[in-house]
């Protein structure tokens, strides 16, 4: 169940991308935080890692997305998996 | 699971972390231990400490949360100047590598053929009898993943110990050509500059490289410049297009081998159209090439007419014919490198390294900047970069190949060797004067009968995988017999394809398990402590050498004493008595990392790589070398080498001092090398080109990543990108498992037509993270002469559907 801290880099200011961030909002998990200049700050709390991925990937896909970086993660106790 | 109250607490820190990075609190100084923990929780028993991410040779810095024993957070450290509290996906996960479900936890022996869990007493003992029996048939393979001070005590241990010169990394297989470009032109290796270039470039170039996926947090370092409105024109020079080439405002598709023609067009323009930067040729700069009989790594001085005359049939229509690339472009390149009014950064990594001419096309690089002068002002620069945290920290600085020693020594110099000895206070004459067997002959020696001439029969591997990496495995390990003398050890966190190989495996702590130092690819040394317990009977890789050595002092080895008598790794308290380093349970009983580092330390001033005390990087986030005490008792860091405004071995008033010039002048080297066609080209029977390499979700073998649960779903298996024209004339279709097929072995891949990666109409590409498809039994062996690193990206190849294929791999 990891809580993240991201930050979506936009390849203008973020002003210009309001659709990707209304799709972004619309995410249950998401929380919109703070914008300057091309750079949005989220926060995803997702049931699952496999939610988690999801929500990274839907987001880095948006128009106007150029990167998404990680600020901070916290996770819980489950073990990873093996190949 | 986590409470609510706790969950809104880790949101709220959690939005404060990523919020203080978009509020443009991105410019931080380095020292400050605080700043990078500032907004992080710590309350409920969550402690926070700085450690360097476990992935690639980038170096970001984490702050890692532990709780109750335990990784439970990880944050970008907003205190390093390299990642300025960013991290990339592989970064997020970089705390859930140690919690995989498999992890080796007990020393395995295979007796008839089956793994039996044994005691570390045991282990070590068998290590050290085979050892003694027979030390100069061994061999000791590590990495560039090993730390500074595990590389350091190995290298101390086989050549100082042992008077065995064969131990070699992994680091052979992926920046052996960086090393020796950089000693060709400079004397010295790495490179000049340093990540500042990438903030402050007009243009990038990139040949054969693709950080937005291998680098990412470096990438966006320059697309977030572009977000910010500055203008940044990337180029990239590539086989196939990536995620590197959307970004990107040109892409110049080349043949394979095309970068060697396209640097000595670009170095023909610029002397035919008389731009070039005669200033800073005639002062800092000298001609050579290679020797008409036998080219070794110092080749023959010649005139600059003699250069230009060789140049002269590099046309661009000639270079067009050898790259692909058109002639306008070629110009086009040759126009950005005349004009001195921008700044231009190269970079490179795998393209330009693995690669038949890898010094020459390192060399050629480096000779496009010297010749045009763009060299040595922030942004101005050709950097090569690194695939893992510590290639140059502990392979290219601690010197772990087989014909190093630490600090930019030789072997193959007396002078060296006997400095060494001194610094070790061995017996004199310990250091063999024969160079070691480099990473593909160790392997073949190993894998070779004794009675054909196979003198390699035990082998020691750490940190590392060659049961996936090495090319061509069929012709390694495949059928083969009359091996039954030789016997392979490997240390290692999960079972990989190497331990599948091995006679005995010892369980690794990993990362935050144990004290560490890396060295990444801008000379930046990092440090951190250790956090947590590695799992079960999983130890450092460092106390293995030094228990395997102390044993082997035990058994009376002279090699293992100095020449008081006193063991080589030898550590006493303040009364003078000996810490038993050796016994486990004693091993952190005191800061075994800091003796070998302040130890090491003394061979780094020998060829201007100085370091720092090791309590200067328990403070910093890194510091870049070389770094150098100030009159107020401070160590100052270098950005720029060779540069006057920034490196305290250049003489005051000099704009720039090549100070270890091979010409023994002061100057860089400008190279000519002749376009030499690959190895192995297609014909009619293996009509394509296959090119291998990384992909953004795995690092390298896939052995951390593939247990991260999120990544391995994001990419499960490996597969063979394909043009879409080409899957169709031959009746493929998407997802269709075919056989790639080589003279040399064959694997099996599901077709990915037109995916992430695109390459050209004849074509494939396929990652090697995936060891359920080794696409190293393709691969081919074939090695640049002078770095004797290997080719793992053009062989010719044909794509078969599995009904006609031949055999199945
Ligand atoms: S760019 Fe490299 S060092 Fe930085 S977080 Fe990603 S994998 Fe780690």
């Amino acid at each position: 169940m990891p809580i993240s801290g991201l930050v979506v880099t936009f390849q203008s200011s973020v002003a210009e991308h309001a659709d990707s961030i209304d799709q972004i909002a619309d995410l249950p998990e998401v929380e919109v935080g703070e914008s300057a200049g091309s750079k949005l700050a989220i926060v995803v709390d997702s049931a699952t890692k496999r939610r988690d991925q999801e929500i990274w990937n839907a987001v880095y896909q948006l128009p106007g997305v150029i990167d998404l970086a990680v600020a901070m993660v916290a996770f819980d106790e489950d073990a990873e998996t093996k190949p | 699971m986590m409470d609510t109250k706790r969950r809104n607490f880790l949101k709220s820190a959690a939005m404060a972390a990523a919020g203080s990075m978009v509020a443009g609190n991105m410019s931080l100084p380095v020292v400050q231990a605080d700043q990078g923990v500032s907004d992080l929780p710590d309350g409920d028993g969550l402690s926070w400490n700085k450690a360097p991410c476990r992935f690639c040779g980038t170096g970001c810095h984490v702050q890692v949360g532990v709780e109750d024993g335990r990784v439970v957070a990880i944050a970008g450290d907003k205190a390093a100047d390299v990642n300025k509290g960013l991290l990339c996906v592989k970064g997020y996960h970089v705390g859930g590598i140690l919690y995989g479900k498999d992890r080796l936890t007990q020393p395995l022996l295979r007796k008839d053929g089956r793994l039996t869990e044994i005691e570390w007493d045991e282990a070590i003992e068998i290590i050290a009898k085979r050892i003694f029996d027979s030390p100069e048939t061994f061999a000791f393979y590590g990495s560039g993943q090993w730390t500074i001070p595990e590389g350091y005590a190995a290298q101390k241990f086989m050549k100082g110990g042992l008077s065995n010169n064969h131990i070699d990394p992994n680091a052979r297989l992926c920046m052996a050509s960086a090393v020796t470009g950089f000693l060709a032109t400079y004397g010295v290796d790495e490179p000049a500059g340093c990540y500042q270039d990438l903030d402050e470039c007009d243009v990038l170039i990139l040949w054969g490289n693709n950080p937005a996926e291998m680098h990412p947090v470096l990438f966006s370092r320059v697309t977030d410049r572009r977000s910010r409105g500055e203008t940044v024109r990337i180029i990239d020079i590539g086989t196939r297009r990536t995620r590197t080439t959307d970004a990107a405002n040109d892409y110049l598709e080349m043949k394979p081998h095309g970068d060697v023609a396209i640097s000595l067009g670009i170095m023909h323009l610029l002397i035919e159209n008389d731009n070039y930067d005669k200033s800073f040729v005639e002062k800092h700069c000298n001609f050579r090439g290679d020797e008409a009989d036998t080219p070794t790594l110092s080749g023959e001085p010649i005139s600059e007419d003699e250069f230009r005359k060789r140049i002269a049939k590099y046309t661009p229509e000639r270079v067009e014919e050898l790259s692909g690339v058109p002639a306008d472009e070629i110009r086009m390149l040759a126009d950005l490198f005349a004009d001195r009014d921008i700044r231009i950064t190269s970079l490179w990594c795998m393209g330009m390294n693995q690669h038949t001419m890898g010094t020459a096309i390192n060399s050629l690089v480096h000779g496009v900047h010297l010749l045009s002068g763009h060299f040595g002002r922030p942004g101005d620069a050709p950097t090569s970069l690194t695939g893992q945290p510590s290639a140059c920290g502990t392979v290219r600085e601690v010197g772990t190949l087989s014909h190093a020693l630490p600090g930019g020594r030789v072997i193959a110099n007396p002078e060296h060797r006997e400095q060494c000895e001194g610094f070790w206070n061995v017996r004199d004459g310990s250091i063999n004067e024969v160079p070691g067997y480099h990473t593909v002959e160790m392997f073949e020696r190993f894998t070779k009968p004794t009675a054909e001439g196979g003198d390699i029969t035990t082998m020691l591997v750490q940190v590392t995988n060659p049961g996936q990496t090495l090319p061509n495995l069929n012709a390694l390990f495949n059928d083969k017999k009359g091996l039954e003398d030789k016997f392979l050890i490997v240390s290692d966190v999960y079972p990989t394809a190497t331990t599948a190989l091995a006679d005995l495996i010892l369980p690794a702590a990993m990362w935050v398990e144990k004290n560490g130092m890396f060295g990444n690819s801008e000379r930046r040394t990092q440090q951190w402590f250790k956090m947590v317990d590695p799992p079960g009977e999983a130890r450092d890789d460092c106390w293995m050498t030094i228990a395997i050595a102390r044993k082997l002092f035990e058994m009376g080895h002279e090699g293992m004493k100095d020449k008081d008598g006193d063991f080589i790794f030898a550590v006493k308290d303040d009364d003078g008595q000996e810490i038993p380093i050796w016994e486990f349970d004693r091993y952190y009983d005191t800061n075994v990392d800091k003796h070998l580092f302040e130890e090491y330390r003394l061979f780094t001033r020998m060829k201007h790589k100085n370091l720092a005390p090791y309590e200067e990087y328990v403070k910093a986030r890194g510091l870049r070398w070389p770094v150098v005490e100030q009159e107020d008792g401070s160590w100052r860091e270098t950005r720029f080498r060779f540069s006057g405004f920034d490196d305290p071995f250049v003489e005051e008033g000099q704009e720039f001092d090549f100070y270890h010039s091979t010409s023994n002048d002061g100057r860089a080297q400008i190279w000519f090398h002749e376009y030499q066609p690959p190895p192995e080209v297609p014909d009619d029977e293996y009509p394509m080109w296959l090119c291998t390499g990384r992909v953004l979700e795995h690092w390298h073998t896939g052995t951390m990543t593939r247990r991260l649960a999120p990544l391995n779903r994001a990419m499960p298996t490996a597969y063979v990108e394909m043009h879409l024209e080409d899957a169709k004339a031959a009746n493929i279709r998407q997802g269709e498992v075919v056989t790639i097929e080589s003279r040399r072995g064959v694997c099996d891949l599901p077709v990915w037509i037109d995916g992430r990666g695109r390459p050209p109409r004849g074509t494939v590409f396929v990652p090697f993270f995936d060891e359920s498809k080794l696409i190293n039994n393709v691969t081919l062996e074939a090695y640049d002469p002078f770095s004797k690193q290997p080719d793992y990206k053009k062989c010719a190849v044909r794509v078969v559907k599995k009904s006609a294929a031949k055999v199945s791999s």
